[in-house]
Order: C-alpha cells, then structure tokens, then sequence
C-alpha cells in the first residue's frame, strides 16, 4: 500500500514520547490516571494498532495490546470481498508499511506467526503474537533474532509464566545447580484426535472472498479444501502441529520459566507413534524430553497406545531445590538479586523493558513442542544441541529444524 | 501371486480413514511396520508399484499409497539403510519422468525433499523449468541442500516465469558465495520479489564487496521493499562483523545510522548504533 503523504505522521510524537518515556522511567513514572481520568487514555499515548488474522483469536489478541490502541487496520486473507487498502486488507505487507501503526496483534495460522512477526519488527511495530509462536525451531531464532536487531518488543499471547514461581526461578537461573532428578509428566489435554488433520477429503473450489495462495503463504500451495481452513488448520503440518503445538506453549510455558527450562532446550528426544503422515497431523502416545542437567518431561497424550511408564513423576518444590545446594551456594543464592517481575506487553510498550514472553524466552518453550514433533515425524529418537539448535548426526530430522518455504516468503 | 498383488495387500494393510476422515481409530503400529519392512525388502520394483498407485490428493485411492510410500521414505532413514534410501530415491527420481498428475509429481519431490541427497538432485532440476513443479521442485532442492545450488545456477539463465522467483529465492535460502553474481544482477530485476529474495541473497554471502550494492538498492522510497532491503543491509552487517570483517560491517552501519532520518525509521538508525557500539574499537 502505498503510504498516504497526507494523513498525519502521528508516528513522531509517539516514538518521541515512547523514548523519553524510556529514560524518564529511571526516575519516576506518572500513573496515567493523574494525567487523565482513571478510566480515560490520554490521547498522546494513543497507539495506532493492527490485527492480522481475524478470525477465531484475533478479537482476543488485540484486546491484549492493552488500552490507548486504536485499532486502524484489520487484515484478514479470507477479506477479499471487503479490503479496502483503509481500514481491510489481505495483504499483510501492506499493513505493515503504515507509518501510524505501532503495535500489531497478530492471530493468523502459525505458519504465519513468525513471518509477520519479524516483518512487523523489521517495520519497526511492536508485536503481540498468538501461541503457537512459530511452526518450526528455525523460525523461532529468526524472531529472537529480529527482536534483539531491531529493539523491539515481542509477546507471546500467553501469559502462563507470568504466575510463575520466581523463587524456584532464581536457583534454575543461578547457575549454582548442575544436576536435578525432576521428572515431570504432563498427562492429556493435548487435543490430539480433536486436530488431526484428514486424509481423505474432497478438493473444493476456493471461495471467492478467500486469497489461498496467501493463506498458504511458506506452504506448498496445495487444493484447498475446507478442513485445511480454520480452525481446523491445527491438523495440517503446513500450518501447525496438532493440539501438541496448539495447547503446549500454554502448559509448558509456566514450567519453563520456573525450571529455567527457557534458557536452553532438551538434548535428548524419545517418541513412541505410529508412523506420522506427510502432511496431516496424527496420533501419538508419549514423548520424553531430557536436559542435560538430567531434568525430564514427558508429555503424554493418554489418547493412543500405553500410558508412559517409563519413569515416575518426581516434582520438587523450592525448598527442594534449595535443598540440593550446599550451605555455601545457598549464601551465594541469597546475595544475588530476585529475578525481576515479568513485564506484560502494554507496559513493555511503554518502558521499552523485555516483555515477559519475549521472542527469547518463547522461541525456548516452542523449541519444546517442536522437538517432540519432530521426533513423532521421523520416528526415531533425536539429540539436539541447544547452542547450534540442530540435531545430532541426523541431516535428514535437520531438514524438519529448518523447513524450506515457499517463495516469496523466507526467514532473513 | 503377482507383484501388484502382493503389493495391495500390504498397501491395504495401512489404517482405514475414520468417519472424519483421518487416521485416529484402530492405527496398528506394528501392523504399519511390518508392511512398510515387507515392501522396503520387495525393492525398487515395489517402490515404482507403489508410486503407480498413487492418485490426486485426498481421493479414496490415494489414501494408503501416500501414506505407505512416506512410510516407506522415512523406513530407510530409522534403519539407518543408506544404500536403501539412495534405491529409492533413485527410483522415485525416475518417477518424475514418467506421465503422471502433476500433484502426484509434487508430492514425490516432497518425498524426495524429505530423504533425498545428490542422486535428487538431476530429476528435481529438470522440473525447475515447470511453472506447476518449479516451487515444488525448488523447495525439495533447498531441503537437500548440498550440491542444490550448482543445479540451481545452472537453470538460471533459462528460467522463465514463475521459476525465475522460485529459483532465485532458493538460491537465497543456501547463500552460496558463488551465487553472487547471480545475486547482484537480480537486485535490478523488473520483479520485486525477485529484488528482494536477490538481496538477501547477497546478504547472506557475507561478502564485503555486496555493501554499496545493497545500500544502494534499499535507497529508495518507504514501502515493503525498502523495509526488506534494509534488513538486509543489517544482515550483511552482522555477518561481516561475526566474520572479522568489522570496517566493512562498520561503514554499513554509519551508512544506515546517517542516511535514514525519517522518524518511521528510527528503529534501523537504532538498530545501527547499538551495531557500531557492539563493534566498540574494532
């Protein structure tokens, strides 16, 4: 789209504003309601937001920008019969030109969300994005990377560490603690025979309000059919990963922050599945996923084959953890600083601080359910480095950490 | 019992689709196991029924024979029987030859983008010319990678269409040094998007020399493209800086932190500084 020459550059003010807000947070930060009415957003810190993708999340999603966002655009492929280059569009690229948008929700398939994302951010927009936060391992460095170069905030659209345990926390982050026995055993609630994806179906015409070929976007461009669209996208590997990769990032990312878990990733991947299909997402019974500080979580669907028996749950409690450390390393404990609360997104927005999901510490967690993936596709067990963010002596499983896209659509 | 024969039964021997149309009732994993074993062990003349079989997508017939031959694809791989993977990519190559829907042929360079190696590579590139296979082609070339990108080069003067974005941007995704000719020529094309997947192309290569080239090009007006070629000014950057190279990545990042005074764009002058501040004294 084209930039309109005439509609005010409000842009200015507010990056204006955002960066002395930035310094003067050092200081003092006045609460907006002594600027204005409690209830009342005072018009210079009126953001100029976008959603992209509307449908299922999205509504939720932008109302998690915060308040003082002014919604300005919608984006949505399926808006063919509405788009306007104004207020609709379908083509993302276009919302991301404007100048007055600041902060994007973004609530598209997940084949999407790190595509837009690092575009929003090379942009220079701040970014809310839905969970899952990425499709494959490799898109989740991408945005970290996007994050960290161009200084922009990133929040996942979940907010499970926020309730986080910051004592247990502090001892993961410490780096006083070599080795743990923690077992933990999350059963069920994965969603696996509910987003599945068909293997038989019938290829329909593509409706006419609909841009396919956008929606599939890095995806091979295949004959649409309905189930592929939707929420029913979850069951199609070209989009997502099943109801592992759709409820995970939720349920594992409280774990993650409390356990360190964020901070590196699983070096050693055990599936039990039937063969995967190539393209539609299927059963699985169980996964164990071990660090190498011999902490271990095993994700088991309880909706195919035998429950995991393989080990038993061990959780600890901060006290525990405590526990393992020497009188010694306890007193180091105590001096060091308490990790800091976690910044929610409009805040993050407003003092430039990392937001709590940042692109880092989300990229870590979706590395989780990915791994897992992976394991169930190739069908075999996996290692993985968590510093190169490949996996060990197997080319053939790399191919799934780092997925080709279709052009034009590519990570950096 | 003929070999068609014999290769139904154990074809038939995957899951039937429930009511919905998946695979999510009565999945047997041994059952799968032990067909897919039996048929691997039948040979490349099992694999050319197998890929016969297969139909357009989503209909009846196609349903077992597109979940056996992956079944099949990823065999060799968890039995680690290379000599087998290389058969059976070689056969499913050959496959691309003959007369068949053109969704059948891509979902065989998918397969071959899954397992394949170099013995792909020759029957992938001769679909780079196809505007219905070229992305297909093109993705299951990068997904190989090693040896990719020479094929990819080679078809580049002939390519026409749709294939002169596929293949460039493939060539983009492995950043091959000696692709950089063909980088710096497509920064001017016609195309945008061939403009662009070019210049991150260009980025990626991490040569010294491709800096007054990209920031020449990102010089022009707001929008998209210049978005895209700014970002990769910054990737060249950060490569050169990674490589040592840290004058060149410095004058990228003066460039950038100088020229670009709008206040839309005060996240790149940004982002520039804290590039020249990480160089520190270098």
């Amino acid at each position: 789209m084209p930039h309109d020459a005439n509609r005010p550059d409000r842009n200015v003010s507010r990056r204006r504003f955002l960066a002395g807000a930035a310094a003067a947070a050092t200081f003092s930060i006045v609460p907006r309601h002594t600027v204005a009415g409690a209830q009342e957003t005072p018009p210079s810190e009126t953001l100029g937001g976008a959603l992209i993708g509307c449908g299922g999340r999205g509504e939720g999603t932008f109302r998690g920008l915060g308040r003082g966002v002014k919604r300005l655009a919608s984006c949505d492929v399926k808006y063919k019969d509405r788009a306007d280059s104004k207020t609709f569009y379908t083509d993302f690229r276009d919302v991301l030109e404007r100048k007055d948008i600041d902060v994007v929700a973004i609530a598209t398939p997940p084949g999407w969300h790190a595509l837009i994302s690092i575009a929003a951010m090379e942009a220079g927009k701040d970014v809310l994005c839905e969970k899952p936060m990425t499709r494959f391992i490799a898109e989740g460095r991408a945005v970290a990377d996007a994050e960290r170069r161009y200084g922009r905030i990133y929040q996942i659209g979940t907010y499970g560490r926020f309730g986080g345990n910051r004592g247990m926390r502090k001892v993961f982050e410490s780096g006083l603690l070599d080795k743990v026995d923690t077992v933990i055993i999350q059963r069920g609630d994965k969603k696996v025979k509910q987003w599945s994806g068909q293997v038989r179906y019938d290829i329909r015409d593509v409706p006419k309000n609909l841009d396919w070929d956008m929606y599939c976007g890095p995806a091979p461009l295949r004959p649409f059919h309905p189930h592929r669209f939707g929420g029913s996208h979850r069951g199609y590997w070209d989009y997502e990963g099943g109801g592992l990769a759709d409820m995970a990032h939720h349920q594992l990312d409280r774990l993650a922050y409390e356990y360190g878990r964020d901070m590196t990733a699983p070096v050693e991947v055990t599936p039990h599945a039937p063969p995967q299909h190539p393209e539609a997402v299927g059963l699985w019974s169980w996964c164990e996923l071990k660090y190498a500080d011999g902490f271990t979580l095993v994700l088991d669907s309880g909706e195919w084959g035998q429950p995991y028996d393989r080990l038993r749950d061990r959780h600890i409690s901060e006290a525990d953890v405590r526990g393992m450390l020497s009188e010694a390393d306890r007193r180091k404990l105590d001096a060091m600083p308490d990790p800091p609360p976690l910044v929610r997104f409009d805040e993050a927005v407003r003092t430039r601080r990392p937001a709590g999901g940042n692109a880092d510490a989300s990229h870590r967690v979706a590395a989780i359910y990915h791994l897992a993936n992976i394991a169930f596709r190739v069908g075999r067990a996996i290692r993985f480095d968590p510093k190169t963010e490949k996996i060990i002596d197997d080319e053939f499983a790399n191919r799934l950490v780092n997925q080709p896209m279709r052009a034009p659509w590519r990570l950096g | 019992m003929s070999v068609r024969e014999q290769l139904k039964q154990l074809v038939d021997r995957m899951p039937d689709p429930d009511g919905r149309g998946m695979f999510t009732e009565d999945v047997d994993k041994d059952r799968i196991d032990q067909a897919i074993a039996a048929i691997h062990a039948g040979g490349p003349e099992y694999v050319t029924g197998l890929a016969g079989m297969l139909a357009e997508p989503g209909s009846e017939a196609d349903v077992k024979p597109r979940y056996a031959l992956h079944c099949l694809v990823n065999h060799v791989l968890i039995i680690g029987d290379d000599v087998g993977r290389k058969r059976l990519c070689e056969t499913l190559a050959k496959a691309l030859d003959d007369d068949r829907p053109q969704r059948v042929k891509a979902f065989l360079c998918q397969e071959l983008g899954w397992a394949g190696r170099g013995e792909s590579i020759g029957a992938l590139a001769k679909l780079l010319d196809n505007n219905e296979l070229c992305a297909a082609a093109a993705m299951a070339l990068v997904a190989i990678r090693d040896g990719a990108a020479k094929a990819l080069r080679a078809a580049w003067p002939n390519a026409n269409g749709d294939a002169r974005l596929h293949l460039i941007h493939a060539l983009a995704a492995l950043a091959e040094p000696q692709s950089a000719e063909i980088f710096a020529a497509a920064v001017d094309d016609e195309n945008r998007e061939i403009r662009i997947a070019a210049a991150a192309g260009l980025a990626g290569t991490g040569e010294a020399s491709a800096a007054d080239r990209l920031l020449g090009a990102a010089d022009i007006d707001h929008g998209w493209e210049r978005i895209q070629l700014t970002n990769s000014c910054l990737v060249l950057a950060e490569r050169l800086a990674e490589t040592g190279d840290t004058s060149a990545a410095k004058r990228i990042y003066n460039r950038l932190a100088e020229s670009y005074d709008d206040e839309a764009e005060s996240h790149v002058r940004d982002a520039a500084r804290r590039g020249i501040a990480a160089l520190g004294n270098a």
